[in-house]
């Protein structure tokens, strides 16, 4: 795309990797329910609600960033495929792409000056709202991942605490 | 350890429970195992620096949540058996015999 997109297949592996161990951890609140449940059928103390209840939230933060970083990856690749679908226009108009920057290429062109000028201001306007979208999915990552750090760093206090 | 009543949880050495428990404590620390391998690139310097901390507090939630189920297994372990049982504890002696579910990150 720009040469500034990382690695989407980093992403998405990761990504599966969280969405997966998340899955995992809900099955095993799953596997606990049910011991659970009949021992306080019996009369007994809930002998893992605690751990049922730290279980379900580090398996939504998994979740949640998992789903966010396989949004990121989509995007990117979506992008990627808008990007490439720029390139004959770009090169008919004697331009190139600079990171998020429409300029014309070294060297003569052949292309009339104002034409050339048109379909810049043209281009560089569909390239701004497809690095526009993914901009938007990174802020709305960042944003997600400094409230799930914190989240995450209460669970880790809450196991270690026993509370 | 307590039930988080403050009272201990009386003859709860359940073998499904164990069994349930000593998964999630295995599934936990191999997922927190499992994340230090990735090495996610975002191509944006202020989200990557997020993402890196992130996976290092996600790792190190999950090894504080195998420490807690490991805490509560041999809590109810030890609630099963009794002081006088010098052998292998109720919970190893339940999990062997059920064994772990596969858990592959």
């Amino acid at each position: 795309m720009t040469g500034t997109d990382g690695d989407a297949a980093s992403i998405s592996a990761l990504g599966g990797t969280l969405r997966g161990g998340a899955g995992r951890l809900a099955d095993h609140v799953h596997d606990l329910d049910a011991p659970a449940g009949r021992q306080v059928r019996r009369g007994g103390a809930d002998p893992t609600a605690r751990e049922r209840d730290l279980l379900t939230r580090t398996a939504t933060e998994l979740d949640a960033v998992g789903g966010l970083l396989q949004t990121l990856t989509a995007t990117t690749a979506e992008s990627t495929a808008r990007l490439r679908a720029l390139e004959p226009d770009l090169r008919r108009a004697g331009l190139v792409l600079e990171g998020s920057l429409v300029v014309e290429a070294p060297g003569p062109s052949r292309v009339e000056p104002d034409t050339r000028l048109r379909e810049r201001a043209r281009l560089q306007e569909l390239l701004n709202r497809i690095t526009s979208t993914r901009a938007r999915e990174l802020a709305r990552l960042r944003r997600e991942l400094e409230r799930s750090t914190a989240a995450l760093a209460r669970i880790s206090d809450r196991s270690r605490s026993g509370a | 350890m307590t039930d988080g009543t403050g009272q201990r949880a009386a003859g709860a050495a359940d073998p499904a429970t164990l069994r349930a428990l000593a998964d999630a404590r295995a599934g936990a620390r191999s997922l927190s195992d499992a994340l230090l391998t990735h090495l996610p690139d975002v191509g944006d310097l202020a989200t990557q620096r997020l993402l890196d901390a992130w996976v290092e507090q996600g790792a190190d939630t999950l090894r504080a949540l195998a420490e807690a189920l490991e805490e509560r297994l041999l809590d109810l372990g030890s609630a099963g058996t009794g002081p006088a049982d010098t052998g292998p504890s109720a919970t190893e002696r339940s999990v062997e015999a059920g064994g772990l579910r596969g858990w592959a990150p």
